[in-house]
Formats: C-alpha cells, structure tokens, sequence
C-alpha cells in the first residue's frame, strides 16, 4: 500500500522531530523528506503547500498541514482511518 | 415540590458575573428563576431588603441568600447546593464534582516540576496544558541542565513526561484553559472544550510565547519567510537574504544559524545589542552580516511571500527597504499571563509577581516559571520555582481549616 503520509522537514526542527515521533509511536508509515538536504524536496513542499517556507509541512491524503500541532494533526489521521484511537 | 424554581438569580445586563451564573445553572441543568435588578429599581431594592447588599449576581436558594458567583462555585463543587436543593447529584453533576487538591496550568519544566513535588506530596493533582514541554519543544539540544552536559530537548521532556506518568499525575494535554474563577475558595478553571475543573489550590506555569513585532506583514506572512523558529527553518534560506529582528542572544544566535546558510543577513536592533559578547563578536566578524543597530522596523513587504523589510533609523529619523526573502523575530518572550491580569499583580512586561514561596496575593493561587517575574528564564530555573510552588501549595492546604 501506498505511504499516505509525508513529512517535509529540516533535520535541526524540534518540532519535525516531534512529529515524526508521534506518527512512529502510533505505527503511522510516512515518508520523511529532509528539505534541506534535498532541493527537489524543498520545491515539492513549497508547491503543495502553496509557498510556504516553513517546517514541518505535513500532508496526509489531500490534507496539508503547515506547522505541527499534535491534536489537529491526530483528529486528521483519525479521520483518514489512519489513527485507530 | 413545588414546579417553580427554588433558585433566584438577581442579575442586571452587562454584568459578566451574571451570565456566568447563568451559565453555571445552565450547564447543570438546574432551573432557576431570574430577576431583572438593576440597581436603584424597586427589584434591586427587594433584594437588598433580603439580602443585606445591592451587589449583582445575588443568588437565592429558597430564602436562603448564597452570595456571588464565586460562593456559588464554592457550593456547587463541595455538593453543599445539591444539599439545600434537596436533589441527589447525578452522574453528570458528580463527573465534574472531583476537587482537586491541585490544578497545575501549563507543562513545562515548572509546571511538571510542580506535578512531581505534589504528586509526592500524595496532593490530588491534575496537569491541564496545550503541550507537554513548553518553551523546551522549540529548542533542539539544552547544555546546562544540571546533570545532562548536552540532553536532546525532546528527550529531556521525555523524561520528564515519564517522571510525571510514574506518580500517576492526571494530565490533560492538548486543551487550552478559556477561564480560570481564582479568587474564591474553590478555583474553577474551563478548559476550550467546554469542561469545568475545581482545585483547592491552582498553580499558573503557563510559560511565555515568542513576542510579535506587530507591524503590517507580519501575521500576513507567517510561513512565507516570516518565522519565529530559526532552528526550524534557517535551512530553507540558502542563497537568500534575510533579516533577524532582535538585539539578544536569540537573536545573535539566529544569525550564526543563518550565516553558513544565507547569501546575507541583517541584523536589526531597536537597541544597542544586549547579547553575550562572545555571541556578539562571531556576529560582528561574519563577513555575510550588516548590522543595523537603534533601528525599528516599520513593516514586512511582499504579496505571497517576503519581500522586503522596511526599518527605521532611530538616530536620522529616515526610512530603509531591505530587499530580504526571510524575517526571523527574535525579540524575546511574552509571559502567557492574558487570563489573569486583571485579579492578579503583574509587572510592567505581564509577569505575575510572585515572593520568594510563588505566591502570588490571592490564596490558594501560586506561580511558578516563565510566567512569572522571576528572573533568567532558564530550565533549571523553572523546574526549582515549579517545586517550590507545589511546596508552597501543600503547605497552605495543611494549614487551612
């Protein structure tokens, strides 16, 4: 199956890290895309999320969200049938 | 019974104790009866007559004259008006009835701190936050935690989540605190989802949040080169100019993260720059750095993202636009205080003063953290301060009667 969710971050970001920590723990697949080393990344992030130039960008299905916020990116997984509690 | 409500509220429009009030009922699904009373009207004087005071809300319970608001908080949670109203309390009612012997606000070094001496202190406690870590989760590595000479920031507040977990401290994470009722002798505090929680004692660890410049722009361009977080996005600047708006050490350090990245950063103070020398001179010897002291700036340009930066020269009183890509704000921190600086003293920046025990001058309530105006906002700061208020908050519990 298709990873449906991606992480744009920088490897330096508290907050990418965060994230990412929560869709481990949940046993949530995602694809981590490091912006900073990766400059097709960076072009890929700016496009979806409508410029912005801000980590994490994170996209699950259609939704993207800019920023992270543990409760609002949860409510979405759970919508998404991703996040089963 | 008779059908007609036992409860009278004197209310007069405008009053927002009133609506509290009603609310209360309201949400208890208690009916009462409301008078109109404002003062001077043959309703207000009816009540005084009862009573023995003009004040507004006035509630009744029968004949029998409750008081305020905050006595009618004190009656609901301690069950005393489900006594006088002769009905038994029902799951609902008895849900939110649990009193707490501590509510923490904020989970941050303090306020965790504060958990864990409580919690040792076998005081009934819950923890009501957004986030576990505070200001730590915008940091990436801390090197003067006593103890730690270099701990990753999420894995100290890891640690410190699982200090907390192994005291069974009841935490509730995720939900912003909309009111806090603190002058009575049982504080209330509703949380953005509509629920109500009662302490005997509240301590306030709600931390601080980045400061705003508050110029045209700025929120207009919030993630589209405008940020607050230069660990976080520094590396998405390569080649670019930028600005970092600020003159202390976050702001220095803003700038030696940006200077291997960026073609060229400017540096803009209101001030001379305030930050440790050593921080200073890496800045001043980058080839890469303008530095533009006792300058403010006026505005963040640009349609879809940044653009520009316009400043202002404190000394020639002339304008200057600063074509940039990026503006990262660094001007310090703003106390989380907005809930209660109209009960509480705050000093000139919003922090709750506190003595040296984290009270704060209305009893029952302490402080402790960032939030307060303790100074040298630091981690290890704040997680002394966080224990010395949960020591303060036991103390008075075993004092009072």
């Amino acid at each position: 199956m298709a990873v449906r969710v991606k992480v744009f971050s920088t490897p330096t970001c508290p907050y990418c890290k965060q994230a990412k920590e929560f869709l481990a723990s949940k046993g949530v697949a995602f694809e981590d895309i490091d912006v900073m080393s990766n400059p097709q990344g960076l072009k890929e992030m700016r496009a979806v999320s409508g410029g912005a130039r801000t980590v994490p960008v994170i996209v699950i299905d259609d939704v993207v969200i800019i920023g992270y916020e543990e409760t609002d990116m949860a409510r979405i997984l759970r919508e998404k049938g991703l996040l089963n509690n | 019974m008779s059908s007609f409500p036992k409860v009278t509220i004197y209310t007069v429009k405008g009053c927002p104790f009133c609506d509290n009030v009603k609310a209360l009922f309201k949400e208890k699904g208690i009916e009462f009866h409301e008078v109109d009373a404002p003062p001077q009207s043959d309703q207000w004087f009816d009540l005084v007559k009862k009573t023995g005071s003009g004040a507004l809300p006035q509630i009744l319970v029968g004949d029998e004259v409750v008081g305020g608001y905050l006595d009618v908080i004190f009656y609901e949670a301690s069950g005393i008006l489900y006594q006088k109203l002769g009905i038994i309390p029902s799951e609902d009612h008895r849900k939110v009835e649990t009193l707490y012997d501590v509510i923490i606000l904020g989970a941050g070094p303090a306020g965790l701190s504060a958990a864990i001496y409580s919690a040792r202190k076998v005081l009934k406690t819950l923890v009501i936050s957004g986030n576990i870590g505070g200001q730590v989760t915008w940091t990436y590595d801390i090197d003067n935690y006593l103890g730690f000479s270099q701990v990753n920031a999420q894995d100290l507040i890891r640690k410190f989540k699982e200090h907390v977990e192994k005291y069974g401290v009841e935490t509730i994470i995720g939900q912003e605190v909309i009111s806090a009722d603190i002058t009575g002798r049982i504080k209330r505090v509703t949380t953005s989802d509509g629920r109500s929680f009662y302490g005997k004692t509240l301590i306030i660890a709600t931390g601080g949040q980045h400061k705003r410049l508050n110029i045209p722009g700025e929120k207009e361009l919030l993630g589209r080169g405008v940020s607050y977080c230069s660990t976080c996005d520094a590396p998405l600047f390569a080649e670019a100019e930028v600005a970092v708006i600020g003159g202390g050490n976050s702001a220095l350090e803003a700038v030696i993260d940006l200077i291997p990245i960026a073609k060229h950063v400017y540096l803009i103070s209101l001030t001379e720059l305030t930050g440790d020398p050593l921080l200073q001179n890496r800045v001043k010897q980058a080839k890469s750095v303008d530095i533009f002291v006792r300058h403010k700036p006026l505005a963040i340009i640009g349609k879809q993202e940044v653009e520009a930066i316009e400043i202002l020269s404190l000394d020639e009183n002339k304008t200057k636009t600063l074509t940039v890509e990026g503006v990262f704000v660094e001007i310090g921190i703003m106390p989380n205080s907005s809930l209660f600086v109209d009960v509480l003293a705050t000093n000139e920046k919003g922090e709750i003063i506190v003595d040296e025990m984290c009270r704060t001058g209305v009893t029952g309530v302490f402080a402790c953290g960032d939030v307060t105006s303790v100074p040298y906002k630091q981690v290890v700061v704040a997680a002394g301060e966080g224990a010395k208020a949960a020591l303060s908050a036991y103390n008075y519990l075993i004092n009072r009667k």
